[in-house]
């Protein structure tokens, strides 16, 4: 019984709490970086005050099928949290994410508008730079513990990390693309030093843009949980880290303001297939000692 | 006594419906030959079309998980038939290849003919007297991805080829022999997958070879003269090493000429030669690097003839061998050679297709990037990655026909088939757009079949020798993929100022074609686990004797998949019925005014149109850049694997 | 105060300013004067803003683009004409190819005026467009 209840427990809550987590993390992301900047910056729960304005905007569009894309990129952002939180396969929450961002991509190819369509390709860009390193880690987690089920990985004695140390920086990485700060020219942020125009999500407006906005919020939440995973049994260890991490992002966002698309691609990929890669070929030919 | 008989006491069902596909396509090829009309070809067409799909599906479901085999007594002459068969064709291709000039062409088939005559007057040959036909599950998917997707393709040729004939004024019309071409095909085809004995499958390897060639230069402009003389000379490099292995493996004994024997041979170190001779064999059908150009330069034929080589019949000839000889493979490490050049076309052509706007063309660098990872997984052999070659040889089938018959017509509707004209074909060709996004969509997005092939091919290779090679290739040339189609498929949904008419309407044939193979590809899509198991497991349980655990069929996963499944139904329903009330703001431009074509007003007052194209990445991933490196690396490999071929190691 | 007082977007444009009332508004967004504190963010695209900034006297050639750039601005709404030359043409009033004032073209809720204007202003100009705004939503809401 519990075998079928804990799955749900965990996907609810999930899609509960990661908005309003993931929402407060966005307020902090800005106050943090208004500080860098020596400034006061907005309240910690402006992100929240974004979307209930947005979300009594007209309804407004450049294509009606926008509509739906930006709810699919929503649903299916949140399906795929929903899907780890369940303990189940970490590798259709991969697929499913890029699932979910073919959609935001249509979101805004559909406008046929120039701002768009540019911020189209480069996310497009920007999920392609990513696929390899969610691919891998997935890989990664079944190479050392034998399986693609994240409740499976969790119960591993060992924590993960201490085999896949290249994978974990390479998924660090990748989140910075994630983030959507950087680099400046894809990137859906608010802060002063982004593309004006906002690129993808150049055309859409009001709820859509609000949908986005969420979606992104469960995003962030589900890279972290990603995160958490190579800390199976250490929570306290994993939490640090994370917020770590966290803070280095912004860091960086903050530091290298200007970072390009094309940069950014080279980047992750080179960071991509000399520590991902390196980490699997050694744990797949030195396995055997290992593990 | 009859000329044939069966080692039954009389005809069974199957042999009757074996003997039926092979004939019926035949006879239809005579009749479309000798009649011009297009009343009496449609007929023609359209009733031998409804009795080979009814007769395979009839097929399919008798001899299902049977395992059936057929011995035919007094069958030496149709041994000898064949042997003038591949006599013939080597006569016909010497004979064009001196009218066209093409010495290449004349060395290799006067080395094939040679090899043959070798093969039949040496006495290699015995009275061989094992089953000549025998019905696997594989066997019989081929059947019915040949019998259903091959024949549509040839009913959707019936509507193209009248507007193909009404664009290309200066293509002589040779319909007669179009159409009986591309009915010889498919009988050669059913001859591939149901022979046991190979002999007989490489006579009809080789009259794949004879039709490919013939209706690639179906134009007979210089550019398609020249690219079927490659296609000619590339196969007749497949079908040299074929012959030479069969002449190794006769060396050894007569009776390894049948499959299953073959199989069943203890000393597989004995036959790394004979497998690497057929792994190139295979590469070559299956337009792997250095071989792809064949396939690329096919273009040039008509459309039907592109998704006939592409989706059911030529290239899925060469895969199949290749799936067939992989238990023998996965012992090997000729397989771990054969999967590296798979899996090294797989992303190199993934990232060719990145380079390319003409959408047949990266409809034919997608299609060789799938069939390297159905040879990857064929080399690597093990009972997963055989599953995984399956599901992809079924998925791909089904979406890659789409799409191609998608691309062919509108090609005819909107005048091109480049890509970058294709914005909003949502709203100017609804039906042709939502296939092709089915086509699409079936190509690479979850929870559709070609990801969950991919996914099973990624569990098969994590467990397989040397298999992290393969996760990390896997990894990258998946990323390509996303690229390519999700650009593709944008343009697609762009909005469009004014709904534009189709000029021309949509030939009936074409339309049926097109919904039927649509159909089939979801159906194939949302049901997938029930495919694998009642119909790849009982063939893997044959062979191996075990049946991969794949986490991808586990019930945990299939619930989220369905979970899936649901929420895009919804959002196809809330899209097809939803409110699309609201406010339509025009394309931010900076203000500028824009019309409701989306032009801009320009600062002298005139309208300009504003166009954004996708990004090809030209200095990358151009032909320019990585063809010839391609080329260097893959015959590295294939020198590799006889090198190890002829060291004769083993896993 | 509802959500969206709490989070106005500008969009500024200028139609023909000297850039001195430009700068200024630029300046308010620099640390010293933060307008970020009011969840105030420049966004550079009619799509996402709530309150239109304009500045200079517009002309012949930048009429048609603020009434676009004003189209293309979903509802709730507001115009603020900032700087002398935005609320009344200023002294380019009665040249031939000024219009004069943006709400010569398009509505305007606020007038803050200056030459040039102060960040101070400006930001008491944006409260109370965020006055109007509320109204508007408000208006908006009862429609429904």
């Amino acid at each position: 019984m519990m075998e079928i209840i804990m799955p749900i427990i965990g996907a609810v809550v999930f899609l509960i709490l990661a908005p309003f987590l993931g929402g407060l993390l966005a307020g902090v992301d800005r106050i943090l970086t208004a500080r860098m900047q020596s400034r006061v910056g907005p309240p910690i729960l402006q992100p929240f005050y974004d979307i209930g304005k947005l979300w009594h905007k007209e309804k407004a569009f450049s294509n009606p099928v926008e509509i739906i894309f930006t709810t699919a990129f929503l649903v299916l952002t949140a399906f795929s949290g929903a899907i780890l939180f369940a303990g189940n396969n970490i590798l259709l929450v991969v697929f499913c994410l890029a699932l979910a961002d073919t959609f935001l991509i249509l979101a805004a190819y559909a406008a046929n508008a120039p701002y768009s369509h540019v911020g189209a390709v480069r996310e497009l860009i920007s999920t392609m730079a990513a696929e390899p390193v969610l691919m891998l880690l997935a890989a990664g987690f079944f190479m050392v513990t034998g399986s693609f089920m994240v409740k499976d990985i969790l119960t591993t004695s060992v924590p993960a990390i201490i085999y896949l140390p290249g994978i974990f920086l390479a998924l660090f990485a990748v989140l910075t693309l994630k983030l959507r700060k950087s680099p400046f020219d894809i990137s859906t942020s608010h802060h002063a030093h982004q593309e004006l125009v906002k690129g993808v999500t150049a055309s859409l407006s009001g709820k859509s843009l609000a949908k986005v906005e969420i979606a992104h919020w469960y995003e962030t939440i589900l890279f972290l949980a990603m995160m958490f995973l190579f800390f199976s049994g250490q929570p306290v260890i994993a939490a640090v880290v994370i917020i770590i991490a966290y803070l280095l992002e912004i860091v960086i966002d903050n530091v290298f303001p200007r970072i390009t698309w094309k940069m950014t691609v080279k980047t992750i990929w080179t960071i991509t297939i000399i520590l991902g890669v390196i980490n699997i070929c050694i744990i797949a030919i030195f396995g055997g000692m290992f593990l | 006594m009859s000329i044939l008989s069966t080692s039954d006491t009389m005809y069974t069902p199957e042999f009757i419906s074996i003997m039926v596909l092979m004939l019926v396509p035949v006879f239809a090829a005579v009749l479309l030959a000798l009649f011009k009309p297009d009343i009496i070809r449609n007929i023609v067409a359209g009733a031998a079309s409804a009795v080979i799909i009814i007769t395979s599906v009839f097929l399919a479901f008798t001899a299902w998980n049977t395992n059936k085999n057929i011995t035919l007594l007094n069958a030496d002459w149709i041994g000898t038939l064949l042997f003038v068969i591949e006599a013939a064709i080597a006569l016909i291709i010497l004979f064009l290849a001196f009218k066209y000039k093409k010495p290449l062409a004349i060395i290799l088939a006067l080395v094939q003919a040679g090899l043959l005559l070798f093969l039949e007057f040496s006495g290699l040959v015995g009275n061989y007297t094992g089953a000549t036909i025998v019905l696997t599950n594989l066997s019989l998917i081929m059947v019915l991805i040949i019998g259903v997707i091959g024949t549509l393709v040839c009913v959707y040729a019936l509507g193209y080829m009248k507007d193909y004939h009404e664009h290309q004024k200066d293509v002589p019309v040779r319909k007669r022999y179009f159409f009986a071409l591309m009915f010889l095909f498919l009988a050669a085809m059913f001859g591939i997958v149901v022979s046991n004995n190979l002999m007989w499958l490489l006579a009809f390897w080789e009259v794949t070879t004879l039709c490919s060639f013939l209706l690639i230069g179906y134009s007979k402009t210089e550019e398609a003269v020249n690219n079927s003389f490659r296609a000619v000379w590339m196969n007749m490099i497949g079908g040299i090493c074929f012959t030479a292995a069969l002449i190794y493996i006769l060396t050894i004994s007569s009776d390894l000429i049948s499959i299953t024997n073959l199989l069943g041979y203890g000393n597989v170190a004995a036959l790394t030669i004979p497998l690497a001779l057929i792994a190139v064999a295979g590469l070559t059908k299956a337009a792997q690097m250095p071989f792809s150009t064949w396939l690329t330069g096919a273009m040039v034929a008509p459309t039907p003839v592109s998704a006939l080589l592409h989706s059911s019949t030529m290239v899925k000839a060469g895969v199949y061998l290749l799936v067939v000889f992989a238990p023998l493979f996965s012992q090997t490490w000729v397989g771990i050679a054969l999967a590296l050049v798979g899996m090294f076309t797989f992303v190199a052509t993934s990232v060719l297709a990145i380079s390319q706007s003409n959408a047949k063309k990266v409809l034919a660098y997608s299609t060789i990037a799938n069939l390297g990872l159905i040879t990857a997984c064929a080399g690597i052999g093990t009972p997963g990655a055989v599953m995984a070659a399956i599901l992809l040889i079924i998925f791909h089938a089904a979406a890659k026909g789409l799409l191609f018959l998608c691309v062919g017509a509108v090609e005819h509707k909107i005048g091109s088939r480049d890509i970058e004209d294709m914005d909003g074909l949502l709203v100017r060709l609804p039906l042709l757009a939502t296939m092709m996004v089915i086509g699409i969509a079936g190509m690479y997005l979850a929870p559709f079949g070609m990801l969950i092939s991919k996914w099973a091919a990624l569990e098969a290779f994590i467990t397989a020798p040397a298999g992290f090679i393969f996760v990390i290739l896997l990894a990258f040339g998946s990323a390509f993929t996303i690229f390519f189609w999700t650009k593709w498929l944008g343009k697609l949904f762009m909005r469009m100022g004014k709904p534009q008419a189709p000029a021309v309407k949509l030939h009936i044939s074409e339309k049926l074609s097109v919904i039927i193979i649509g159909a089939l590809a979801v159906l194939a899509c949302v049901s997938f686990p029930t495919i694998i198991k009642y119909g790849i497991n009982p063939y893997l349980k044959e062979i191996f004797g075990i049946i991969p655990g794949a986490e991808l069929l586990s019930s945990d996963t299939l619930i989220m998949c369905g979970i899936m499944f649901a929420i895009l139904a919804v959002l196809v329903i809330a899209a097809a019925f939803g409110s699309k009330s609201g406010k339509e703001i025009k394309p931010y431009l900076n203000g500028r005014a824009v019309d409701s074509d989306g032009k801009f007003l320009g600062s002298l007052g005139v309208y300009k149109e504003a166009k954004t194209s996708n990004y090809y990445l030209e200095d990358y991933c151009g032909e320019k850049s990585i063809l010839k490196p391609s080329w260097l690396i893959s015959i590295i490999l294939i020198a590799a694997m006889f090198v190890l071929a002829f060291m004769g190691v083993m896993l | 105060m509802s959500s969206s007082g709490k989070s106005p977007w500008l969009l500024h444009y200028n139609a023909s300013s000297c850039n001195g009332c430009d700068i200024e508004i630029l300046a308010a967004l620099t640390p010293l004067y933060d307008v970020e504190r009011f969840g105030i963010i420049n966004t550079g695209n009619p799509a996402h803003a709530d309150i239109f900034v304009v500045t200079g006297s517009v002309n012949e050639q930048n009429k048609v683009v603020l009434k676009n750039l004003y189209d293309q601005i979903p509802e709730p709404k507001v115009v603020m004409a900032v700087g002398i030359c935005a609320s009344s043409g200023g002294v380019f009033r009665d040249c031939y190819n000024v219009s004069g004032g943006v709400d010569t073209i398009i509505p305007v809720d606020v007038y803050v005026p200056g030459c040039s204007v102060r960040p101070e202003a400006l930001i008491e100009g944006v409260v109370k467009a965020i006055g109007v705004l509320e109204e508007k939503r408000a208006k908006q809401e009862e429609k429904k």
